[in-house]
């Protein structure tokens, strides 16, 4: 990597199932460091769903990676396009900036 | 993309995350992810060369600034969190996002 270059670390959160999809869009992107984490998420539901004990915890899958921040915008694109993120309950993604990097 | 976020992470003593992530919801966090991790310490045992790892669950989840700032703040005062749970939190800032409708 440049350092010129802003340097990004990404998290990716999305259900397990997606797992393969999310690292396959992050080699074609050439993201480094590439990392998953098995996690558990849990969503705020209604008031009687609460109640019910139906707060949906499902098994996700947590992947994290590096990338110059001019990949960033064409890789939360490909999430929207082939993941359908723009849509509730599919995933989220997010970008946290690097301040200094020893490669 | 939202550029007015924070990634709080709050790490506790395994078992205490569910606690963690109802009082962040209660507080206004709409959701939370949990994960595990172990913890290492200088005091950290050996017994008969197995290491006794400190269990421990992370908890991250995206909130809007202000609110993580003062759900941080919170955490810190509140004495639950800081005996057993040993709960340490810090908030990184969040610079793009995708999927937060």
């Amino acid at each position: 990597m440049s350092e010129s270059k802003i340097v990004e670390y990404i998290t990716i959160i999305a259900a397990r199932e997606y797992k393969d999809e999310i690292i396959k869009l992050l080699i074609e992107l050439k993201c480094h460091l590439i990392n998953v984490i098995y996690a558990k998420g849990s969503v705020k539901e209604s008031y009687f769903k609460d109640m019910l004990g139906l707060v949906p915890e499902e098994k996700k899958v947590m992947v994290s990676c590096m990338v110059t921040s001019d990949v960033t915008d064409n890789l939360f694109e490909q999430l929207v396009a082939r993941l359908h993120f723009n849509e509730p309950n599919t995933g989220i993604a997010f970008a946290i900036p690097v301040d200094r990097l020893s490669v | 993309m939202n550029t007015k976020m924070k990634a709080l992470y709050i790490i506790v003593t395994a078992g205490f995350a569910e606690t963690m992530v109802e009082f962040i919801r209660s507080r206004g966090a709409t959701g939370a992810t949990i994960f595990n991790a172990r913890g290492s310490n200088p005091l950290q045992k050996t017994i008969l060369g197995i290491s006794i790892d400190i269990e421990k669950e992370i908890v991250l989840s995206l909130i809007e600034s202000e609110l993580a700032d003062k759900i941080l703040e919170e955490i810190k005062q509140n004495p639950d969190f800081k005996s057993e749970a040993r709960a340490i939190c810090f908030t990184l800032p969040v610079e793009k996002t995708v999927g937060l409708s």
